[in-house]
């Protein structure tokens, strides 16, 4: 195999995985998000090696990702904050019966 | 929250310009028009003051009292109240009035002062107050509400100055809350009165000008007549205008691929990732940019001008008949630039059922994701001819793909009317704003913020899915001594050739088949999926046809097949962010089904009885 040949087929491979993780998030952003988040946990345990965990790390989708404000106390620096209340941006419908 | 910060409501009547003020103050960009209606989120920002202290601004929507009937409202309602869950109450609420029309909005100002919080009063579009001669007496008006008044001209740089200043220095004291009810509620209109005799003098309630206009604008018969001859004008510019522009960029596509490509060896796999997907698939969907654009600068400057809330008006009669309530046509109106934000606009519709129906229908408005593949096949298919010495055939056929549209939605409005069991109609109440000339600096931000979507949408989720369209379309490779073009022996061909049994009786090939696919994330996917199947098929070496995709459609398909994709994509619900947002503004699954079902079901039968009508007159 050439070394043309190995250049392009790692080129490829890496814009085609990138597209498929790019289109994944954007067109299923809940289902991605679990995945990730799962994902990410299990490359992220103690016994893994660092560069697994580090890349457990980067795959943490950003609502996953611990802060000082989601109340997880582990660091032991934050203190116990209550979580933040999800706030209701939707307006679902709500059916009522009309009052006569 | 600290001392040196401080959390500013804006509130205040529909369309009286929070948002340009809440722009104005944060440097944020969202969307404001003249009509109401256009904020039915609360959208949060912050600023520095001159002082150094930090003022998060909340720009709550429009709302004429307190109590609320539709969704939106409520929203108000509630963070005014410090009801809203998640969000502290406002140290102090902004309460923004048209000074060009106090005897509406006052009312709404006693009704925030009664909450009991402190609370500033701007009087907004001062400029026009004063064109119109009207004289308001503000330190009378600051001594009777008992609160600061400010002026402020929002839509003007520097008009917020004196807003700043005020909410920069000390809060000022909360007047002590007072009970609501029906009682109080009327004494507001006999304070209101008081109020505007004491400190204000107009010299008429309305302005000449918007007078003059309306008596042809609103007339029954002539404004309906302008209405059509405006939209027609504005499908006629479309063709017309783009076209130079469209060939520049398709030559520079063209151009930017050859020289690119040139270097990589023919015939490798780089080389048709790039020719065939890349270029062939976003160039195919790049040129439509400037027909977007012109399309959006017409909707910009009709927003601008308040001019919509007229062609509601004379719209209502026939949307009343349809089914449908006066308060869908704003939204259906968004729905013409993207389904999303109109859906979420019908927010503002007080009657769950009409808010549902105008949801159902949302989707059938032409949204500008469809104008790539309307002038795609329009472009390749219909010949650009004059017709009675003056208008573009191909600009009367994008009409009648728009009026076709608006119909369907009448119709499926109307059948909905029929299943429902409650019948109660909801009369239109709507304000119509003062005519105003289209800020140049505005319309050329909007067009500028169009373009970045739409360049955004080409360099993400276009760009990725065409890589993985190509990627299906060249694996597996062909086995040795194959004849046919790789695509042919690719998963995305085999795919094309399986569902091609389906969509044969509507007259559809297997490349639009493909197409289909990767187009159900996006509309405008599929114009550049196939650029990608085109290229593909065309074989190496064929550079020159995998570039033009109007005439290599032109040449291989019947007129009865584009016919019938025109009349597939009238209908099918091609968008996957759109049926999201059902799912959440519904909170039913069982209503996103419904709509894809009956939207993918017309889009079958409307293609199939066009096809085969096609086909036996040809």
């Amino acid at each position: 195999m050439s070394t043309f040949a190995v250049v392009q087929a790692v080129i490829i491979g890496v814009l085609v995985c990138c597209s498929a993780l790019y289109a994944f998030r954007k067109l299923l952003p809940g289902l991605s998000t679990r995945w990730l988040a799962a994902a990410s946990a299990w490359l992220n345990k103690p016994w893994r090696k660092p560069w697994l965990r580090a890349l457990g790390r980067r795959l943490q989708p950003a609502q996953a990702t611990g802060s000082c404000g989601d109340g997880c106390g582990t660091c032991g620096t934050c203190g116990p904050a209550p979580p933040s209340s999800a706030r209701p941006e939707a307006q679902p419908l709500e059916f009522r019966p009309r009052q006569r | 929250m600290s001392a040196s910060t401080l959390r500013i409501a804006l509130v205040g009547n529909p369309n009286c310009g929070k948002t340009a003020l809440f722009n104005q103050l944060t440097g944020g960009r969202q969307k404001v028009a003249n009509y109401a209606g256009v904020t039915v989120e609360r959208k949060e920002g912050r600023f520095t003051a001159p002082s150094g202290r930090v003022l998060h601004l909340v720009d709550l929507p429009g709302t004429y009292s307190f109590d609320a009937t539709s969704p939106d409202e409520q929203i108000t309602r509630d963070v005014c109240a410090g009801a809203y869950p998640g969000e502290p109450a406002p140290d102090l609420i902004v309460c923004v009035a048209d000074a060009t029309n106090l005897r509406l909005h006052l009312r709404f100002v006693l009704e925030v002062k009664r909450l009991g919080r402190p609370v500033v009063l701007a009087l907004n579009m001062m400029d026009t107050a004063r064109r119109r001669g009207i004289r308001i007496d503000v330190d009378e008006l600051q001594r009777r509400l008992d609160i600061p008044v400010v002026e402020t001209v929002a839509v003007k740089r520097g008009g917020a100055k004196a807003l700043i200043e005020r909410v920069d220095g000390e809060v000022p004291a909360a007047a002590p809350a007072q009970p609501d009810d029906a009682a109080s509620r009327s004494d507001l209109h006999a304070q209101v009165r008081e109020l505007l005799a004491a400190t204000v003098v107009m010299p008429r309630n309305t302005d000449a000008i918007d007078d003059a206009i309306d008596r042809w604008a609103l007339h029954p018969v002539f404004g309906l007549g302008i209405l059509a001859v405006l939209m027609f004008l504005i499908f006629q510019a479309v063709f017309s205008w783009a076209q130079p522009v469209m060939d520049a960029i398709a030559a520079g596509v063209a151009a930017l691929g050859g020289w690119v490509t040139g270097v990589l060896p023919q015939g490798s796999a780089l080389h048709s990732l790039l020719n065939d997907g890349v270029f062939a698939g976003l160039g195919a969907v790049l040129v439509f940019l400037p027909q977007i654009l012109i399309l959006f600068l017409f909707i910009l400057v009709l927003e601008e001008s308040g001019y919509l809330p007229r062609a509601a008006f004379l719209l209502d009669k026939l949307m009343f008949k349809a089914g449908l309530t006066g308060r869908a046509f704003i939204p259906l109106l968004s729905s013409f630039a993207c389904a999303i934000p109109g859906i979420m606009a019908t927010r503002s519709i007080t009657d769950p059922r009409d808010r549902l129906t105008t949801i159902l229908v949302a989707p059938l408005m032409t949204c500008s994701a469809r104008l790539p593949v309307y002038t795609l096949l329009i472009a390749a298919f219909i010949p650009q001819r004059t017709v009675w010495g003056l208008f573009n055939l191909q600009g009367i056929v994008l009409f009648t793909l728009y009026v076709a549209g608006i119909v369907s939605a009448l119709t499926v409005a109307f059948v909905i009317k029929r299943f429902r069991k409650d019948k109660s109609e909801h009369a239109l109440l709507m304000e119509l704003p003062s005519y105003r000339l289209p800020n140049p600096r505005d319309i050329a931000l909007g067009l500028w913020e169009r373009a970045l979507i739409f360049l955004k949408r080409v360099g993400g989720i276009i760009l990725a899915l065409t890589v993985l369209l190509w990627f299906l379309s060249s694996f597996p490779a062909p086995p040795d001594g194959a004849t046919q073009p790789a695509i042919d022996y690719s998963l995305a061909g085999r795919l094309g050739r399986a569902l091609h049994y389906v969509f044969a009786p509507i007259g559809f090939n297997w490349q639009i088949c493909i197409a289909l696919i990767p187009g159900l994330a996006a509309r405008e996917v599929a114009v550049s999926a196939l650029g990608t199947v085109y290229a593909m098929s065309a074989g190496a070496g064929d550079d020159a046809l995998a570039s033009q995709l109007g005439p290599v459609i032109a040449q291989q398909w019947s007129l009865a097949t584009a016919l019938s994709l025109l009349a597939w994509y009238v209908f099918a619900p091609q968008c996957m962010s759109t049926l999201a947002v059902i799912r959440r503004e519904t909170n039913s699954w069982r209503n996103v089904a419904i709509t894809a079902g009956y939207l993918f079901g017309l889009a079958y039968l409307a293609s199939l009885i066009t096809y085969q009508v096609a086909r036996a007159l040809s």
